[in-house]
Formats: structure tokens, sequence, C-alpha cells
């Protein structure tokens, strides 16, 4: 038997997680160019098989 | 300042003294399952147990905890570079730890939490903040990769645990050719 109801409560509410902890404003990174190359060698490590490019629908495309 | 292949790199080897190998969760989870997300933030799942060890392999590494709860661990380094810690205390955050997909990639052992687990986490989110609209398009993506392949009865029963059976309907309209 729970002797806590709140606990079994909170359980209910936040099954995996209760908080992700603080959020924060997207880090400017000091070189833009190097961030990317940084992100796109661990996105070829985890994805080396990427899905396809899905078409652009629409009409309203800008440079 | 080392790029993030460093920095996942580092973290895995920092991470070798865990009972319990942390697995990659959040933006970068996503794109180990096909959904390519612009992220440079590095967030893992890890056991509870694990969250003293993890806290002394990261401040030997240069990091500073910013916060930290028995939930959650943020990191953050330089000023640039950030690592966030989930503590898995629940049944289903262990459940998904202890099932972790393994991924050898090119800097190591990698474990990634599974597409299913991640719509989990998501729904978990985004009940926790409904404003957290950017979790139903990561949700809406790994559904659309996962076509076929996904274990729709685990799926169908996050939803159901949060209420959002009927989130889970509209979104599979969408898929509907």
């Amino acid at each position: 038997m729970n002797s806590n109801p709140e606990a079994g409560d909170h359980a209910n509410r936040f099954p995996f997680a209760a908080e992700g902890g603080i959020s924060y404003a997207g880090v400017t990174h000091p070189d833009p160019f190097a961030a990317f190359f940084s992100l796109m060698e661990v996105v070829a490590m985890l994805c080396p098989n990427p899905p396809p490019h899905t078409p652009l629908r629409g009409t309203d495309f800008r440079l | 300042m080392p790029g993030l292949a460093d920095q996942l790199r580092e973290a895995l080897h920092a991470f070798e003294r865990c009972e319990q190998p942390p697995a990659l969760i959040g933006g970068l989870a996503l794109v180990a399952h096909q959904v390519i997300r612009a992220t440079l933030d590095v967030d893992f799942l890890a056991d509870a147990r694990d969250a003293e060890r993890i806290d002394a392999a990261l401040v030997q590494l240069g990091y500073v905890c910013l916060y930290r709860t028995d939930d959650v661990a943020n990191y953050e380094r330089g000023g640039t570079q950030r690592l966030d810690v989930l503590f898995a205390r629940r049944p289903h955050s262990l459940r998904l730890l202890r099932s972790a997909q393994v991924r050898d990639i090119g800097i190591g052992r990698l474990f990634v939490v599974s597409a299913e687990g991640l719509i989990g986490f998501k729904l978990q989110a985004l009940k926790n903040d409904p404003s957290r609209i950017r979790d139903i398009d990561d949700i809406r993506k790994l559904l659309r990769a996962g076509s076929g392949t996904l274990d729709m009865a685990e799926v169908a029963g996050y939803f159901d645990l949060f209420g959002s059976a009927e989130l889970l309907r509209e979104l599979m309209r969408e898929l509907e050719p």
C-alpha cells in the first residue's frame, strides 16, 4: 500500500521525467561555419544513409 | 575548443565508468533515427545511480554544472558547449535506457534510445510544457521516418499514457497518402 498518495500522483503525471532542467537560448557560436561542419560530421556518423529529400510543396519560395 | 564529434567522444570515454552506459536522447538521437535536426545540444539518458560518477567525470572534462536535481543535470563548457543528462528513475525510462540500441560509430560505441522511446520522452516534454510545439513536429517526423518499422503498439501505449490518443490518430491521418 502506498502511504504517500502524492508520490503516486507524481509518478503518474511524470512516467518518463519530471523536468528537463533549465532551458537556454541558442548558443551563439563564435564561428557558425565551424559549428555547421562540426554538426555535419556527427550527422554523417549517426545517420550514414540519410533519407531522401522530400520535394518542396507550395509556390512561395524565396532565396 | 573541441568540435561536436570530440565532445561526444570525450563524453563516451567519460561514461565508461558508469554502471549502465548512458544513451543518447534529444535532437542528436533523432538524427540516429533518420530525422535530421540542426542541434549542437548533447543530451543523454543515464541511470540515476550513476549521477555522481557522471558529475565527477564531466567536471574533470571542464564542464560546469549549471543545474542539478534528482531528475536532470545541465552542464556547460566554454560558453558554447552544453551537455544535459536526464536521469532514469522511473520504470519507463529505466526500461528504455536498458534496451537502448547500440551503434558503433567512428568515435566509439554509442547507445541510442529507440525511436519509440524518443516519442515517449517527447510526449512527456509536451505534457510538462505544452508550449513546446516543436516536439509535435519531431514526433511527426519520427512517425514518418519509422513508418513500417516502429512498434506502433508501444507508440500507441505512450500516447494513451498521456491521454493523447486523439493526437496520434491526427498524426497518423497526416501520414496517409
